[in-house]
C-alpha cells in the first residue's frame, strides 16, 4: 500500500514537473478548453436562472376539482378531508355554489343568469375546490387530474397547465441544446488530451523506453500521462468556471442598473456545489479517458508494451 | 544459475539472428560473450532481459521460468538485473542523481530518503559522488559509461547484462571500467558481458562463449 501510494505521489509531482518545464504549451491547452467550455457553460448558467425566475415569478397552475349536483354537505367534507391528507397538494380552499354564483353575478355579462336561476328554481352551479399541487410540472398536474377524476362525486377536473408545458417545452428544447453542446464539448476534451498527450509521448520516447527496459510496468509508464490529462480537463473546467463567474459578475451589475429603473431586483447566480462538482469531474474524466487512449495507442506505436 | 536452453531468434524478415542456443551461467560467474557485429551477442543478452522474446527455446533463472506473455511477470523479471546497454541510454534532461535514482523509483520498494541514499552509494562506488547534480552531457564519455554502471548497480542485482562495456573508450577509461567489473564480480554479482574488447577480456579472464552467425562455437 505505501509503495502504491509513493508511486502515486511521485507520479503526481512528476506531472507539474512536467507542467512546470512548459507551462506556456500547457496554459495554452488549457484556453483552448476553458473558452470552448465556456459557450455551454455560460448556456446552461443561464438556462437554470431562466427556469427559477419562472419558478418565482410565474403564477401557479391551479386544478378544480367542480363536484356533481348532487354532491351533500358530507361528501364536501369527506374530500376536504382526502384533499388535507394528499402528500402532492400544497393547498386548496373550498368554493360553494353559492359563492360561486355570488361571484359570477360580479362579472359584467352575466345579468341574465339571475333569470336564469329564477327559471330554473335553484342555482345550476356545482360546489367546487380549487387545489394547488407541490409539483407544477405538467406531467405531476396530468397525474393529478387522473386520480381525482376517479374520486366519488367529482363530476370535472379542469387543470390549466398549458402555459407549464409551454415553458416546460422550451426548458427541454434549452436543456438538448446543453446536452448537444457537452457532447461535443467532450469530443473536443478527448481529442485535445489525445494530441496533448501523444505530443508528450513523442518527447519523452527516450524515457519511456529506458524505463520499459529497465523493468516499469504498463500501469507505471501510464500512469503521469493520465494525470496529465485528466489535469487538463479539471484545470480547463476550472477556468472555464472562473472566466463564466467573471461574466456573470459583470452583467449583474449591468442588471441591477437595470433592474432599479423597474423596482425590481434581479441578479445572475453561478452553478450551485453540486453542480460545479460535477462539470469538474466530468471535464476530469473525459480528459483521462482522452490520455488513455491516446497512451494506449501511442506506446502500443512504439512497439514497447 | 542462468539457463538458456535451446534458444532461437528469428525476425519477421526471415533473418535468423540465434539458432538453438544452450547455455549455463553459474551464479557469480563472469561469462563473455564474443563474436563479431552481427553474431547475436546483443541478441542473446535482450532475450535474457526479457526485452526480445525468443521465438522458441526458454530462459530460466533460478528454478523461474520467462513468460513472454505476461507484462506484468516480463516487467518484474527485468528488475532483476542491472542492465548497462552500447548507447547508454541516458536521460539527457536530468541530473546524474536523478538518471541513477529511476530504477529505484521504477521498483518503488523504498521510501526517497531510501533512495538518495542508495543512489549516493553507487555514485560513489563508481566515482561520480562530485557529479550528483550535473547533467550528464557534461560528462565525459568514461563517466557517462560508469554512470551507466552506476544505475545499473543502484537496486542491488545479482546479475549484470553488460552490452559492449568499453566500446568508444580509450585505454585508461576501459581500464577503470573492467576494475570495477572486477570489483562487483568479486562481491558475487553474475557478469554476463557482450564484447569482442579483446583488452577486456584478457582483464576479467572469464569464461567465453564465441558467436558466430547465431551459433555457439564450440
Amino acid at each position: 500500500m505505501k509503495a502504491w501510494i509513493r508511486a502515486h505521489a511521485r507520479c503526481f509531482q512528476l506531472t507539474f514537473l512536467r507542467i512546470i518545464h512548459a507551462p506556456f504549451s500547457y496554459l495554452f491547452n488549457l484556453s483552448v478548453i476553458a473558452v470552448t467550455f465556456c459557450l455551454p457553460l455560460a448556456f446552461y448558467v443561464l438556462l437554470c436562472n431562466f427556469q427559477s425566475l419562472i419558478e418565482t415569478r410565474s403564477p401557479t397552475p391551479q386544478i378544480s376539482l367542480f363536484l356533481s349536483n348532487d354532491a351533500q354537505d358530507n361528501d364536501v367534507l369527506t374530500l376536504e378531508q382526502r384533499l388535507q391528507k394528499s402528500e402532492a397538494i400544497d393547498k386548496f380552499h373550498f368554493v360553494s355554489r353559492d359563492q360561486a354564483l355570488s361571484s359570477i353575478h360580479g362579472l359584467s355579462g352575466f345579468s341574465s343568469l339571475s333569470e336564469l336561476v329564477s327559471v330554473l328554481g335553484r342555482n345550476p352551479l356545482p360546489h367546487a375546490f380549487v387545489v394547488q399541487a407541490k409539483s407544477n410540472s405538467p406531467k405531476n398536474l396530468e397525474h393529478l387530474k387522473q386520480e381525482f377524476q376517479k374520486w366519488p362525486k367529482v363530476s370535472h377536473v379542469q387543470v390549466d397547465s398549458a402555459w407549464a408545458q409551454r415553458i416546460e417545452d422550451a426548458l427541454s428544447l434549452g436543456q438538448y441544446t446543453v446536452w448537444t453542446f457537452s457532447v461535443l464539448l467532450a469530443f473536443m476534451l478527448i481529442s485535445v488530451s489525445f494530441n496533448t498527450i501523444r505530443l508528450q509521448i513523442l518527447t519523452h520516447q527516450a524515457e519511456i523506453e529506458l524505463t520499459y527496459l529497465l523493468g516499469a510496468s504498463h500501469a507505471y509508464i501510464r500512469r503521469p500521462y493520465l494525470y496529465y490529462g485528466t489535469f487538463l480537463g479539471l484545470f480547463g473546467a476550472l477556468l472555464a468556471w472562473l472566466m463564466v463567474a467573471t461574466g456573470l459578475m459583470a452583467i449583474n451589475q449591468q442588471l441591477a442598473l437595470l433592474a432599479t429603473h423597474f423596482n425590481f431586483h434581479i441578479s445572475l447566480s453561478h452553478l450551485s456545489g453540486q453542480d460545479s462538482l460535477s462539470v469538474c469531474v466530468f471535464c476530469a474524466g473525459f480528459g483521462w479517458l482522452g490520455a488513455w487512449i491516446s497512451v494506449s495507442r501511442n506506446i502500443f506505436a512504439l512497439r514497447l508494451l | 544459475m542462468i539457463v538458456i536452453n535451446n534458444v532461437t531468434k528469428r525476425y519477421p524478415d526471415g533473418f535468423t539472428a540465434l539458432s538453438n542456443i544452450h547455455l549455463t551461467v553459474e551464479s557469480g560467474e563472469k561469462v563473455c560473450i564474443t563474436g563479431h557485429s552481427g553474431a547475436g551477442k546483443s541478441t542473446l543478452l535482450k532475450i535474457i532481459a526479457g526485452i526480445s522474446p525468443p521465438t522458441s527455446g526458454s530462459v530460466v533463472i533460478n528454478n523461474t521460468s520467462l513468460n513472454p506473455h505476461n507484462s506484468s511477470l516480463k516487467a518484474l523479471w527485468r528488475r532483476q538485473f542491472g542492465l548497462m546497454f552500447e548507447d547508454h541510454k541516458l536521460l539527457f534532461d536530468r541530473s546524474v542523481f536523478h538518471n541513477v535514482l529511476l530504477p529505484l523509483e521504477i521498483i518503488g520498494a523504498h521510501s526517497f530518503k531510501q533512495c538518495a541514499q542508495k543512489v549516493r552509494a553507487a555514485l560513489d562506488k563508481v566515482g561520480l559522488a562530485a557529479f550528483e547534480k550535473s547533467l550528464p552531457a557534461t560528462l565525459s564519455g568514461g563517466e557517462q559509461q560508469r554512470l551507466c554502471m552506476a544505475r545499473a548497480l543502484v537496486h542491488n542485482p545479482r546479475i549484470l547484462l553488460i552490452d559492449e562495456p568499453t566500446a568508444n573508450l580509450d585505454a585508461d577509461y576501459a581500464l577503470q571500467i573492467s576494475d570495477l567489473l572486477l570489483g562487483f564480480n568479486q562481491l558475487g554479482v553474475t557478469l554476463l558481458i557482450a564484447t569482442h574488447d579483446q583488452a577486456l577480456i584478457s582483464r576479467l579472464n572469464p569464461r567465453c562463449v564465441g558467436l558466430l552467425q547465431g551459433h555457439i562455437l564450440p
